[in-house]
């Protein structure tokens, strides 16, 4: 149960606008969500979120309309989670908005440079960048000499 | 002046007062005892629809209403409507106005600058310049729509782009209806390829 800090995944600006493309999507408005289906890409600034399935939860507001915030965005199969230092793969990825935190989970593999990080669990502060590995973790370091 | 002349003039003074006065009567009772008027058919206008044309500043044109099997009201009305020459209870249309009241409430209102409506198929397809009103304040522009009157369901048969809530949205293709797991939620499906920018 050892844990890995990494500093890469600093959500340089949480306000940029963030663009969503896929196959197709799915309104249910009263339910205040929006699910996200088939070739899923999601852009902010220079950190890009793939899936195939995601599901945006909105805020619902008092009187049942959809806010415009989000309470959770949660990601499935095959999520990859990219920024220019690193990449983050796993089963499932849960960001907060409010908390701005990414939870991925199941099969983790984090990759920064050469070196890469497996684990059950990554939790990543996008404040600080900070991810933390947790859940038999395994690092492998990649010789530099070696490169394949 | 002669006694005679007393008499006449003491007539003519009573007739002074008496006519007039005998006047007044039967004018009084001519409006008092007027019949009132007779009882005629009620206006055909409801009062609502009155004040939705006002506001619209739509002609009185027939509108065409129908509730759907899950208890949504589709309702369609236009400036101009002029039946089609072969096809019976086929109507064309221009500046239609359409309007959908979901059973979850939400409304749909949509413009568009020419229509056809099918009540043998029961279905509505609007054309040119289609807008899209929701009550959850999304717009969406396109450019042929199909709308049902039997059932909740609306699609479009080209691509939208929207703005709203979610942000600015485009798609190849919309529909619109009844979740069928939940009969009491509508569901918008966006095909086709999504595009989607959110500021938050």
């Amino acid at each position: 149960q050892t844990s890995v800090a990494t500093g890469g995944f600093r959500n340089a600006d949480p306000d940029a606008p963030v663009e969503v493309t896929s196959d197709q999507l799915d309104l249910t408005r009263d339910a205040g969500t929006a699910l996200f289906t088939g070739n899923v890409v999601a852009v902010q600034g220079d950190m890009r979120l793939s899936a195939q399935w995601v599901l945006v939860e909105y805020v619902v507001l008092e009187d049942g309309s959809l806010g415009s915030d989000i309470k959770t965005i949660t990601a499935r199969d095959d999520v990859l989670l990219v920024t220019p230092e690193e990449a983050a793969e796993g089963d499932e990825a849960i960001y907060t908005p409010l908390t701005n935190e990414v939870v991925m989970t199941g099969n983790v593999l984090l990759t920064q440079g050469a070196n890469t990080v497996a684990g059950e669990r990554l939790v990543v502060d996008l404040e600080t960048g900070i991810g933390q590995v947790a859940g038999r973790v395994r690092t492998i370091l990649q010789p530099q000499d070696e490169q394949p | 002046m002669s006694t005679h002349g007393n008499t006449y003039s003491r007539l003519v003074v009573a007739a002074k007062i008496l006519l007039p006065l005998g006047a007044i009567g039967l004018m009084s009772t001519l409006f008092l005892l007027a019949r009132t008027p007779p009882e005629g058919e009620a206006l055909r206008f409801a009062d609502d629809s009155v004040s939705e044309l006002a506001d619209q500043q739509r002609l009185g044109s027939p509108v065409h209403a129908s509730v759907t099997a899950d208890g949504a009201e589709v309702k369609i009305t236009a400036k101009a409507l002029l039946p089609d020459e072969d096809l019976p209870r086929v109507t064309h249309g221009t500046d239609l106005f359409a309007e959908l009241l979901t059973q979850d409430a939400q409304t749909y209102e949509i413009t568009s600058r020419t229509g056809v409506m099918d009540d043998i198929n029961m279905v509505s397809r609007l054309t040119e310049d289609v807008l899209i009103l929701t009550s959850d304040g999304y717009r969406i522009r396109t450019d042929a729509l199909e709308l049902r009157s039997d059932l909740t369901y609306m699609r479009t048969l080209t691509p939208i782009s929207a703005d709203g809530p979610l942000g600015t949205l485009d798609a190849g293709r919309m529909e619109v209806f009844t979740d069928p797991e939940d009969d009491t939620r509508t569901r918008m499906l966006f095909t086709g390829g999504v595009r989607l920018v959110y500021i938050p």
